[in-house]
Order: structure tokens, then C-alpha cells, then sequence
């Protein structure tokens, strides 16, 4: 009866999910989902970290720990899984219903070879024989694309690169061409060139198959180029739910206009310089209503100053090459690098994993050092200064990391982080010293009350406020944002991005501003370098270097970066106009030029 | 109408000729100044902290498990040290009929042993020397091995290779056999043998605090310290040591009871110190009548077992205590 539902024409419902709720104990991770899955579909589940959606995706595969107590009906076929016993289950589990995992790296297991771990499968569920595993494994390797398939069968995982692990992980999940694939988050971890493959692999497996694809995403470029569907999670709910396109050009949900706002499209033209991004504020009222609102504020930024290619730059890298030994000899991992910054300035640098872009600015920052080549800070060469005398250059170059989690110290507190650095810089007053961290800790937007608290009781986007105000404390004139923003969540990450710019303006900074994401350099930087296998391969304006890319590689690099096929919503951003400075109040104007 | 930047290029001064941090001032193109998006003036004041100077005190303080180690672990501490008050005399002396069983005689309420020494006098007086040989060889053997840990595993490369010999060789000697060979060498005074056990017991903690920092070392935290020109010790001792608190403890407590064993067996080879008496030698004496009189080793055991466990739970508690994560929770 309920197996065809009017989710389109001609298309049969697969999967339909009723209600969903999970609860570990008193804490509920999953508030009540309903959704469909029709065959052939790509579904997206889009949320950011901590709104359930991996958990559905577990609670569907009955995968979730014994304490979760799962309520609601989840109907595969006409067969109702919240039903059934465990031995139908593990029997649907990889037959009928297969996953595939975010990380490639560690969910293959290292001691079985890749023809054995995908026969395993085979064998399991189909029946079939050791030799007739292992043809067929051949097969799936080359369904998936593997370069040499034939020679993989006997490699381990070990000899595969991400990608390829990942395109292992797909042959596993489609081995007994299941009717329903979930893939949690199957290209987060990868690189974009490697990414494009992966996702249009599995859009034609979901093709070929007629398989019903869930695909469980946080980015929403990928979402708007490859999903037909689109659920929005927020809070273990789905607030919005509709074709990708109704999702993209008329969201309904403020919390879906404001992901939609604060995600960066390359296809767009904002800047820093010319808008901020828009902040979603979410309140909850007294009976748990949660109350969205979206905010954003004009940019007062600053005129470019024409002046500003006269001044000398701040840092001029000359020929740089950094060697790491292996046991081949010397390999460089940055390879004859030569750039400048200029006071003020922002430049991206954008690259692959192991292209050499932290390698570089460990390098700058003395941590790694140089095998060849000059770092000139404003005319010093301090790539061959002993550590003694580094220490002076230190305050002027700073550093914001990736990780806010491994960051910061987890056993001191945020005034002891911060007192640590002041005090390792001679500021022998306390009173001296108390009062730069409760400045800057203002600065970077949080309250006063936070120096007394431990790294683990704020969330990440809090954390890596506090490793700005750690950067900033000793007044730097070039801050290395190395991926600073590349593991939050869309909505935090554009706070991170307007607190950055608002920053450089206030405190005059340099930004060194390290990616991998191509849409948040574009947005950040005022002039991009592109680099790959430890050389820069192309330097350009922000604006320009997106459609006059010359190397190959940038190009490459360009065109894998997922675009969603529906244009820009309008009311995305608030473009800077001479209103903006209208608007302000006089006394504020005039607090901006009284430096 | 633009904004204001510096005019003249910023100059970097060699900071071997001028002092550097005169010229920050000029150097610095970012200055405080009010800015528009400034939403919150800081306070002239640090607020109250929270709760008290002692936050691990007052974690550990909250905890039952610690309560219960520390009470215990004080109440035998104050029984060592007024030994004397409670059992005037030498402890070694025979005072009554021998192999009276605990609770025969109410005068000798543990019972005595085979030559008629009082128990309740030796376990009392014992627990001097117990305490003192596990607590100076832990002491020893924890501050030596976090040392060398610590400078193998952030140094790495010759001085890791050469520190973790010496790691090695220690681990594969027998350590007993050298507990016994420096103390029969040296005078066998309590504290020699104390320090002796702890020289021999050092390699267990410097392989787990290597370990710790080779992993620790690629934290971002570390970088981040390097890269605000942290020097070495600082790093070392303020940066990465306190997150190897954990294993630390763990092995401290193990060292302590392997230590008051290892005393024991000493004093049963006749090359502990005679002069005294220690809840390992009264193990020791007991082992002969083992079969007919069990008590003669189950009393001092016990005191050895209950120290050990209340080491335990203070170590639990203190491991929890010491991480910020952990320390809200314990309720």
C-alpha cells in the first residue's frame, strides 16, 4: 500500500521515515524526523555539527549504541526496520542498505587486502565463491574508477590514497547493489579535485542502480550541485524540506536563509571588503521555542588605498625551500617560494593537502627552519636567526591554527594562556597584563567572565576566538591564518570571518589567510596565490584570478569546486553602498578616524 | 576621506643594537583605538573568579573516593609518627607468651608472634618505615623518570636514542638484584635502601612521559607556545608536563607498594636494615608459620593492602582533580 507515494510521478518510495526520535536517556538527539527516499533519488541531510543528522543516519541502519532508545516508524519497502529482529537487520545491513563513512582513512582495515576485504562481502551476502569473489571484486574496482585495478586487489590500505580509499569504501557498499546508500559526509575529508570524482561516482552508481542515495552533508555547494531533495536539521528537527531548488532560490526558514547566506559560493562576488557575512542568532524562549533571527550588518570597510602597493611590504619571502629528510634524500616541501605582503594586506594561498601551504608557514614562523631562501620582516632576514633572537621578531607575526580543539592548552585557563604569552614577553606589571587580556577578550567578542574558564567549556567557534585573541594579544602586524576557519560549521564560520575582517581593520593587520577552500579565499583575500606540490603556481587579484586562471592546475582546481546549479538568492548579503556609511551614526564615523 | 595608515614605512630595528621593545609602539600598524564594530567596552577590573584559588583542592575535596584515601592515608601517617606515644620501647623487644592468636589476650590485641613480639606494636612502628621507603622511592623514581621522559621525548633524535638506552638498560637489569648490590656495598639505612629502590624503579615513568611527549609534541598547543617564543623549560614544565599528570599518577601509586615489597624482601635477605622493623619484614618473619599461623602475615598485609588502595582512590581522585575537564564533574 504504502509503497508508492505521490513524491513524484513515476517514482516509487523506498524509503519512508515517520517520526524518528532518539533518545540517550534524558538527552534527545533526534526530535521527530520525517522524511521520504525515493528510488534513483539523491536526498541531502543538511545540517551543521550536533543537529542529529548522522544520528538518523545510524538510527536507520540500527547502528546506534545500546543505550539509544529509537521511537517511530522507519518503512524500507514496506518492511518497517523499527520492527524487525537483529538478524533480518544485519541480513539488510550491506544487501539492501549500505553506508559509506566520512573517514577513508580508517575504515578500512589495515591487515586485509582490498580484493579480500571487498570478497568478504561478496561471499557474506551473495554466496559467492573465493574465485568468484575475487573476479567480481575486479569488476567493482573498475565500477569505481580505480586506476590498475588489477593491482590493487593486493594492495592494503595503506598503499591507497585517500581518494582511492574512498572509491574502495563505494565498492564495498554497492557489492551487492544495495536499493538504499547512505554516505555520511564521503567527501569532507578529501581534497576538492577529489571530491568532484567522488560525488559524480556515486551519482551514477545511484543511476545505474535506481539506488536511493541519502547523502549527509554540512556543505551546501555540494548539496545545491548534486542533491534533488534537500531536509535542513537543525536541533535534531528538520525545518525545511524541498526540492533543491525551492531550497536554494525561495528558502522558507530563517535558519535555511541564513546557512544559505553565511555559506560562500564561488560563483559569487562578495568580499570582505564590501559586505559581511550574514549571522543567524538563535534564541530560545522559556517553553523551548527556538526563535531565528538573521542578522547582518554594512561593512564600513575602509577604501582600498592607492597607496598602498608604495609601501614596502611587510614580509618578503625570497626563494624560499623547506627540505624535510627521508630516507630518498632531502624532498622539499616548499620549493623555491617567493611572495609579499603588504601592511594591511590580505593574501589567500590556496592548495591541495600536501601541496606544502603549512609547511610554508611553519617555515615564516621559525618553527620549521628554512633550507634555502630569505624571510624578510620588514627588512630583516630572520629565516637564519638563532632561536635567542627570533624570539624579539616573534610578537610581529603570529599565528591563528586550524584545530580549536588541539589549539589550546587544555589544562590552563584562558587567563593563563593568555598571561603566559605577555608574561614571555617581558610585561612584568599584572595590572599591565590583566588589562590587554580583558581588552582583547572584549575584542574578540567574548565576555570578561571567560578568563576564568578551560578550553573544554566553550564550543569550537568560541575556542577559536580565543586562539585570535591569543595572535592579536601581542599586537602583531601579520597574523598566518593557517585553514583558521576550515573546521567550523558554516554559520560560525562566517562570524570568525566578519570578527577576522573587522579585526584587520581596527588593528591595521596583514593576513596570510591559508586554504583549502577556494569560496572562503575568495570571499577573504585581496590577492590569491595558488600553490601545488610546494611551488606557487599562479598569483592573481581576488576578483580576476577566478576567470583568467592561465596554469592548468588552478583551473583544475577551480572547476572541481562544487557549484549549485541555482543562482545566488538575492537578499544573500548586504553589498556595501555609500548608504552604509549614511546609516552610521556621526560619532562613530568620526571614532574610526581618530586613530 | 580614508583612513589614516602609518605614513612612513615601518622600520624594524635589529633588536641586538636597540632595545626592541621601545620601538613596538611605532612599529605596531594595529593600535587599540575604539573601533565601529566594538560592542563591549572591557571592564578595568578582572571579574571574580569563580570559585576559589584552589580549584583542584576544592575538586578534591568534593570527592568521596579522595576523602576516603586521604583520611585513611592521614590516619596512618599520625600513627607512624606517634609510634612512640602508643608503644613506648622498642617494638623489636619480646613482651609477652609467643603465637598469641589476635583478640586471645586483650593486652596484645593483634596477637604476637613467634619470639612473643607484640603485632599492634610492630604495625604501628612499621608503618614508619613503609610509608618512608614507598613514599621517598615514588618521589625519586617519579621526578627522575619525568625527567628523562620529558627531555627524550621533546629533544627526540641522538638525545632521545641515548636517553632511551639508558631507559632500556635499567628496564632489562634486574633491578632487585641491583636494589641488593648497591645497598650491601653502601650502609643499609632505611633511607639509602628508600633512594636505592627508587633509582631501579625510574624507568617505568620515563617511558610513559616519553611516550606522552612524542605524541603531545605535534600538538597545535605546542606549536602555538613555539611560535609565542615560549623557551624550552617553559614548554616542557608548563606546556605539555601537566597533561602527562594521568599516567604519572597511576604509576607513582604502583611504585609506592612495589617499593614497600621490595623492602620486604630485602629485610627477608637479610640485607634490609636490622635495626628496624617494617610491615615488609613482618611479612617476611611470618612466612615460615604461614600454615599454622596465618595472622602473623594476613595483619601486615592488610596494612599494606589498605594503604595501597587508599593511594589508589587519592590517585583516581587526584587524576580527575587535575584535569579541568573532568574536575566539573565530580559532583
Amino acid at each position: 500500500m504504502n509503497a508508492v507515494a505521490n513524491v513524484d510521478d513515476h517514482r516509487h518510495t523506498l524509503l519512508s521515515v515517520s517520526d524518528l526520535r532518539v533518545n540517550y536517556g534524558d538527552y534527545c538527539a533526534v526530535k521527530g524526523v520525517s522524511f521520504q527516499v525515493a528510488r534513483g533519488e539523491t536526498l541531502a541531510l543538511v545540517g551543521e555539527s550536533g543537529c542529529g543528522k548522522s544520528t538518523t543516519a545510524m538510527a536507520l541502519m540500527r547502528l546506534l549504541s545500546g543505550r539509544a532508545e529509537l521511537t517511530g516508524t522507519v518503512d524500507f519497502e514496506g518492511l518497517d526496520l523499527s520492527g524487525v529482529s537483529d538478524a533480518v537487520m544485519r541480513n539488510l545491513r550491506g544487501n539492501d542498505i549500505s553506508m559509506v563513512f566520512q573517514d577513508p582513512m580508517t575504515s578500512l582495515n589495515p591487515v586485509l587486502s582490498i580484493g579480500e576485504q571487498i570478497g568478504e562481502v561478496l561471499r557474506r551476502h551473495r554466496g559467492l565463491s573465493r574465485q568468484a569473489a575475487r573476479a567480481e571484486s575486479l569488476a567493482l574496482l573498475k565500477k569505481v574508477r580505480i586506476p590498475n585495478p588489477e593491482a590493487r586487489l593486493d594492495d592494503f590500505a595503506h598503499n591507497l590514497s585517500g581518494g582511492q580509499r574512498q572509491r574502495v569504501m563505494i565498492a564495498i557498499a554497492v557489492a551487492c547493489k544495495p536499493r538504499l546508500l547512505i554516505a555520511d559526509e564521503p567527501t569532507t575529508a578529501l581534497d576538492v579535485t577529489v571530491q568532484a570524482h567522488i560525488l559524480q561516482l556515486l551519482k551514477d552508481l545511484s543511476e545505474e542502480y535506481a539506488m536511493g542515495l541519502l547523502l549527509i552533508t554540512h556543505d551546501l555547494g555540494v548539496v545545491g550541485q548534486w542533491a534533488d531533495r534537500v531536509a535542513v536539521m537543525y536541533d535534531g528537527l528538520i525545518v525545511e524540506t524541498g526540492s533543491t531548488e525551492a531550497i536554494f532560490t525561495t528558502p522558507q526558514h530563517p535558519y535555511t536563509q541564513g546557512l544559505l547566506g553565511a555559506s560562500l559560493r564561488l560563483d559569487s562576488d562578495t568580499h570582505y571588503a564590501r559586505a559581511s557575512l550574514p549571522e543567524i542568532n538563535v534564541q530560545r524562549g522559556a517553553g523551548g521555542q527556538i526563535h531565528f533571527d538573521l542578522h547582518s550588518y554594512p561593512r564600513a570597510a575602509k577604501a582600498l588605498e592607492p597607496d598602498r602597493d608604495a609601501l614596502p611590504p611587510i614580509l618578503d619571502v625570497r626563494h624560499l625551500r623547506t627540505e624535510y629528510k627521508t630516507r630518498q634524500g632531502p624532498v622539499a616541501a616548499v620549493d623555491d617560494v617567493s611572495f609579499t605582503i603588504r601592511p594591511g594586506e590580505t593574501l589567500g594561498l590556496v592548495g591541495e593537502s600536501g601541496c606544502g601551504k603549512s609547511t610554508l608557514s611553519k617555515t615564516i614562523l621559525g618553527l620549521i627552519r628554512a633550507s634555502h631562501g630569505e624571510i624578510l620582516l620588514n627588512g630583516t632576514n630572520i629565516a637564519a636567526l638563532p632561536e635567542k633572537q627570533l624570539r624579539a621578531y616573534r610578537p610581529f607575526v603570529q599565528m591563528v591554527f586550524q584545530d580549536p580543539y588541539g589549539s589550546l592548552n587544555p589544562k590552563h585557563s584562558v587567563y593563563r594562556i593568555l598571561d603566559g604569552v605577555l608574561k614571555n614577553h617581558g610585561i612584568k606589571e599584572a595590572q599591565q597584563r590583566s588589562q590587554r587580556i580583558l581588552d582583547i577578550i572584549a575584542r574578540v567578542g567574548l565576555p570578561p567572565t571567560a578568563v576564568w574558564k578551560y578550553p573544554h567549556e566553550f564550543s569550537g567557534g568560541q575556542r577559536q576566538r580565543i586562539g585570535i585573541a591569543r595572535a592579536l594579544i601581542l599586537r602583531p602586524s601579520l597574523v598566518i591564518l593557517d585553514e583558521a576557519v576550515s573546521s567550523l560549521d558554516v554559520s560560525v564560520r562566517a562570524q570568525i570571518l566578519n570578527l577576522l575582517a573587522d579585526l584587520k581593520d581596527e588593528f591595521g593587520l596583514a593576513y596570510l589567510f591559508i586554504s583549502h577552500d577556494l569560496s572562503v579565499v575568495k570571499y577573504m583575500a585581496d590577492r590569491v596565490l595558488v600553490m601545488h606540490d610546494g611551488k606557487i603556481v599562479e598569483e592573481g587579484a581576488h576578483d580576476g584570478i577566478w576567470k583568467n586562471a592561465r596554469h592548468a592546475y588552478t583551473q583544475k582546481l577551480i572547476g572541481s569546486v562544487p557549484v549549485p546549479r541555482y543562482p545566488v538568492a538575492d537578499d544573500e548579503s548586504v553589498p556595501y553602498t555609500d548608504s552604509a556609511w549614511q546609516d552610521l551614526p556621526v560619532a562613530m564615523l568620526l571614532s574610526r578616524f581618530a586613530i | 576621506m580614508r583612513l589614516q595608515t602609518p605614513s612612513s614605512a615601518p622600520v624594524l630595528t635589529h633588536p641586538a643594537r636597540s632595545g626592541w621593545r621601545q620601538h613596538v609602539g611605532s612599529l605596531m600598524l594595529g593600535r587599540w583605538a575604539p573601533g565601529i564594530q566594538r560592542l563591549t567596552e572591557p571592564p578595568h577590573a578582572l571579574p571574580q573568579a569563580p570559585r576559589s584559588g584552589w580549584p583542584v583542592a576544592c575538586a578534591l575535596l568534593r570527592s568521596p573516593a579522595a576523602v576516603v584515601g586521604l583520611t585513611v592515608l592521614l590516619l596512618i601517617g599520625l600513627m607512624a609518627l606517634s609510634a612512640q606515644f602508643w608503644y613506648p620501647g622498642d617494638p623489636l623487644d619480646m613482651v609477652a607468651q609467643p603465637l598469641l592468636t589476635p583478640g586471645e589476650d586483650w593486652q596484645f590485641p593483634l596477637g604476637t608472634d613467634a619470639l612473643g613480639r607484640d603485632l599492634a606494636a610492630g604495625i604501628v612502628h612499621g608503618a614508619r618505615v613503609s610509608l618512608l621507603v614507598g613514599l621517598t622511592a615514588a618521589t625519586v623514581s617519579v621526578v627522575l623518570g619525568s625527567l628523562v621522559g620529558a627531555l627524550a621525548g621533546y629533544y627526540g633524535g641522538r638525545a632521545d636514542r641515548v636517553l632511551t638506552w639508558l631507559i632500556e638498560i635499567f628496564q632489562t637489569t634486574p633491578s632487585f638484584l641491583l636494589v641488593v648490590v648497591v645497598v650491601s656495598i653502601t650502609q643499609s639505612t632505611v633511607g639509602i635502601i628508600a633512594v636505592v629502590i627508587g633509582l631501579t624503579s625510574w624507568d617505568t615513568v620515563a617511558r610513559l612521559v616519553r611516550a606522552e611527549f612524542r605524541a603531545l609534541l605535534s600538538a597545535d598547543f605546542v606549536l602555538a607556545a613555539r611560535s609565542v617564543g615560549y623557551n624550552t623549560p617553559w614548554i616542557i614544565f608548563r606546556e605539555v608536563l601537566p597533561n602527562t599528570v594521568a599516567p604519572i599518577i597511576i604509576t607513582a601509586s604502583v611504585i609506592v607498594a612495589s617499593a614497600i615489597l621490595t623492602e620486604s624482601s630485602l629485610a627477608f635477605l637479610g640485607v634490609g636494615d636490622p635495626n628496624t622493623i617494617s610491615w615488609g619484614s613482618m611479612i617476611g618473619s611470618g612466612r615460615d608459620l604461614l600454615r599454622s599461623a596465618l595472622y602473623l602475615t594476613a595483619i601486615p598485609g592488610l596494612a599494606l593492602v589498605i594503604t595501597v588502595f587508599s593511594l589508589n582512590l587519592l590517585g583516581d581522585a587526584l587524576i580527575s582533580a587535575l584535569n579541568p575537564r573532568l574536575r566539573g564533574r565530580t559532583a
